[in-house]
């Protein structure tokens, strides 16, 4: 007969019990058979498992990954460089209608109570608008249009390859 | 001399740009993630490709590691959600039907045992481990070849500590009741 249920066995085994039930449990697997053998199987059990082997990766486990980090790493780097030119870019085109549409407001605004500063951002605005009104209009226009299409076109055609050949590459 | 530097101090490095100081990390958890793989998926192809996935998402995850937890709890976490993730998509079983706490065990010997051969119980033990669900064999890979404890493991597994407790104890039961139905205790001791 059972006097100690496996959960006990268990917990003794974890020295997780008391003194008092330690020694309770002690007594109890003196008197019964049954219980000890249990006992003895768990202990088996647990002693081998703690003498588990520990399986090994394959050589080079350490170069695969650290290739693919590689990799990665040099993928973002280049995304990072390419978003960077981009934004740079259009950064540019952004702040040179912002500087045209501000001095187009100033000069129309009247120079009455003109500061000093004012006239500088003037006098900016003006050159701006001179630069712009030649580089924006008639054949200036067209020349400028075929550039950013031909530049965007190139970028993207090129970010597709780097694109392609970095998956071709990770995928191996 | 650099493997000598805990994993918080080899971290810091990595994360200022020695990207070559991840292999010590990879070095000191690959043979021991490995294990718990292999016990989970029951494939060491599987269990490397995954292994591989893990350190490659922990090096990515690193700026988000602030060394609250232990590395080795973090990194183990990303081990165990991983091996789930695989055995989802590969449709093995279910995440709800997969070793509850409540699941019944059932072990079979994958090879006889011969009693006389003591030394070659530990394997023994190793191969009725496999057989194990998931979870149960990664509580025992846990407590066993890592040493981890019941609260360490409770944080990897996202469960609560008495519930480790009842699948270790479950585990072990299933284990010394199979060499009991086989009456290798005797000859053993």
């Amino acid at each position: 007969m059972n006097l100690l249920s496996d959960e006990i066995l268990n917990k003794y085994l974890d020295g997780e019990l008391t003194p008092t039930e330690k020694a309770e449990v002690e007594e109890l697997l003196k008197e019964s058979e049954s219980d000890r053998k249990r006992f003895n199987a768990l202990k088996l059990i647990h002693e081998n498992l703690s003498a588990m082997e520990i399986d090994e990766v394959s050589p080079g486990f350490n170069e695969k990954v650290m290739l693919t980090l590689e990799k990665k790493y040099a993928r973002t780097k280049q995304q990072n460089y390419f978003i960077a030119a981009v934004t740079f870019f259009f950064g540019f085109i952004c702040i040179g209608i912002v500087a045209y549409l501000l001095s187009g407001i100033i000069s129309s605004s009247g120079g009455s109570e003109s500061t000093k500063l004012i006239d500088i951002i003037k006098q900016t605005g003006e050159v701006i608008i001179t630069f712009s009104q030649k580089l924006f209009t008639g054949e200036g226009l067209s020349i400028i249009g075929s550039v950013f299409s031909f530049v965007i076109i190139i970028a993207g055609h090129i970010f597709y390859e780097q694109q392609k050949r970095m998956k071709t590459n990770l995928g191996r | 001399m650099m493997k000598q530097l805990t994993d918080w101090e080899i971290i810091e490095s990595v994360k200022k740009g020695n990207q070559s100081d991840y292999s010590i990390i990879i070095d000191r958890y690959k043979n021991k993630a490995y294990s718990l793989l292999n016990r989970m998926l029951k494939n060491p192809q599987d269990a490397e490709e995954v292994l591989q996935d893990c350190f490659v998402k922990a090096y990515n995850s690193l700026s988000s590691f602030k060394g609250e937890a232990k590395f080795s709890t973090w990194f183990y976490r990303i081990v165990y959600n991983t091996a789930l993730t695989k055995l989802a998509s590969k449709k093995r079983k279910t995440e709800n039907q997969m070793s509850s706490v409540d699941e019944h065990i059932n072990l079979e010997s994958a090879y006889d045992f011969k009693a006389s051969e003591k030394k070659d119980f530990a394997e023994f033990v190793s191969g009725l481990v496999n057989q194990l669900p998931e979870k149960n064999a990664m509580v025992l890979n846990l407590f066993y070849l890592n040493e981890m404890s019941c609260e360490e493991i409770s944080e990897i597994m996202n469960t609560s500590v008495s519930n480790v407790k009842v699948m270790l104890h479950r585990s072990r039961n299933a284990l010394k009741d199979y060499i009991l139905k086989n009456n290798l205790v005797e000859e053993l001791l």
